[in-house]
């Protein structure tokens, strides 16, 4: 039933490497995005015009990055951003490379998922917090974010089940995980079965975190769950 | 905004320690006048606010300046109440409360909580400190963010039209605090709509049409003997007569 490839695979360990290394690509990644995003995200909502504290300067040169950085398509930004990789970690090939990679793709896109997480706070409640004078750090801290954390949540599945995909594509140029699986042994020498099997992989992986980040998401959202 | 048009507010600022309660038909006025409070400035994030605000300072040549930790001070002192009430969704009643006085005047937790419980108890939500505003009616609501705007010891409080979103008889539990509070001999700004409430509790009328103050006066004198046409035709508005003969007629 199964190709020889694939059971030498699994005898192996490589697909059970595979997993691991795709799911810490994923999570390592999206910690770094998220550390670098986030803050991106925030002033990008604040120095808006209808945030509050418009400084429109700050909010046209970071959107401009944001903009610039979301618009190379994600193989591309790879090859360009190799010399980047190899400055930071010292290499370029490998995950830790890949994920500065991941890093670059993923922080800008980020920013923007946070962005419109915050635009979704009601203007009403952080009027009300304003009135009662409290200043702009502390509106982001315990009005904004907090405010905003189910949205942030359901956003941060959306980015890693992102990240997932790109990290796949990263095995075109010297990354690893299942996705490198797929295009060597499974593509590059036909067997479909282990394609397909980092596919099968890749679709669980990907429904534990949606399913997760769902309970989470639901669990903190004190407006509406009972 | 001209100068004329702010210099009309400028006796109503002196004249604030009573309690005024303003009736009007609706629309941009209310917004205006809870800008603008007393000797002291409200900065709200609405555009034609803030170039009031700065009209008004260069009028008043008020020492208050735009820099924004005096604007915070000053919003500490003017306690809000909205129409929609505007509860922080994912804090409970208490945490509502409790999160001003704590953060922006940075007062000690344990006395925060304390007076917060006894004013929740003041109004009868001593029992709901634990539950989230979803799990409260609009009257309750609406009290919590009476207490929440308390418990900052504002110096003037401002109502921005609180009983428009609720049922009659939630209307009534709000008001009945505002009333308590009247008793107490709180300054306060009420935007309202509620007629008879506005006679029973207030101090001083104040009439506007389209931004404008169109008349002002003590409560008997308004509602019994108002002097232009605008405030006539408004007051009229609450009176309904039918003409009977025809009805029988059909």
């Amino acid at each position: 039933m199964f190709s020889d490839m694939l059971i030498k695979l699994w005898d192996n360990g490589i697909i059970q490497r595979g997993i691991w290394e795709t799911v810490y690509m994923t999570v390592i990644s999206s910690l770094i995005a998220y550390v670098i995003g986030l803050p991106i995200g925030v002033i990008l909502n604040i120095t808006d015009k209808d945030g509050i504290r418009p400084i429109f300067i700050v909010n046209r040169i970071l959107s401009l990055i944001v903009n610039f950085f979301r618009s190379i398509p994600f193989i591309i930004l790879m090859v360009a951003m190799l010399p980047v990789a190899k400055f930071i970690v010292g290499v370029s090939l490998g995950n830790q490379a890949m994920i500065v990679m991941l890093v670059i793709a993923a922080a800008p896109y980020v920013a923007r998922m946070v962005e419109s997480s915050l635009k979704e706070v009601d203007a009403g409640v952080i009027e009300a917090a304003q009135s009662m004078g409290t200043n702009n750090l502390q509106i982001v801290w315990k009005v904004l974010l907090p405010e905003a954390k189910p949205s942030l949540i359901v956003g941060a599945v959306i980015s890693m089940v992102t990240i997932l995909g790109y990290s796949a594509m990263a095995a075109t140029i010297g990354g690893t995980g299942l996705g490198q699986i797929a295009i060597s042994y499974g593509h590059q020498r036909f067997n479909p079965d282990v394609t397909w099997c980092c596919v099968f992989l890749t679709v669980i992986i990907v429904q534990i975190i949606q399913e997760l980040g769902t309970w989470i998401a639901h669990k903190t959202d004190k407006r509406y769950a009972s | 905004m001209d100068k004329e048009f702010i210099e009309q507010y400028i006796p109503l600022y002196s004249e604030a320690a009573l309690l005024t309660v303003k009736i009007g038909f609706l629309g941009i006025a209310a917004a205006i006048i809870i800008g603008l409070v007393c000797e002291t400035i409200v900065y709200f994030k609405i555009p034609v606010l803030r170039r009031i605000v700065s009209v008004y300072i260069e009028l008043s040549r008020n020492t208050v300046s735009k820099n924004s930790k005096d604007l915070h001070e000053i919003r500490q002192k003017i306690g809000m109440v909205f129409q929609n009430y505007e509860l922080f969704p994912h804090m409970t009643v208490l945490d509502n409360v409790m999160l001003a006085p704590v953060k922006a005047q940075g007062r000690k937790k344990s006395e925060v909580r304390e007076e917060a419980l006894a004013l929740l108890k003041r109004v009868g939500l001593e029992s709901k400190a634990d539950s989230y505003p979803r799990q409260l009616s609009g009257g309750q609501k609406q009290r919590t963010a009476i207490v929440r705007a308390l418990c900052m010891h504002p110096e003037i409080l401002l109502f921005d039209e609180v009983t428009a979103a609720l049922d009659p008889q939630m209307v009534r539990e709000v008001l009945e605090v505002i009333l308590d509070l009247a008793n107490a001999g709180k300054t306060m700004l009420v935007v309202t709509h509620e007629m008879q409430f506005a006679r029973a509790v207030a101090d001083r009328i104040v009439f506007f049409d389209d931004g404008q103050i169109i008349e002002q006066a003590a409560p008997d004198e308004f509602f019994d003997h108002p002097k232009t046409d605008k405030a006539k035709q408004f007051l009229n508005t609450f009176t309904f007569e039918r003409d009977r003969s025809t009805t029988n007629r059909a």
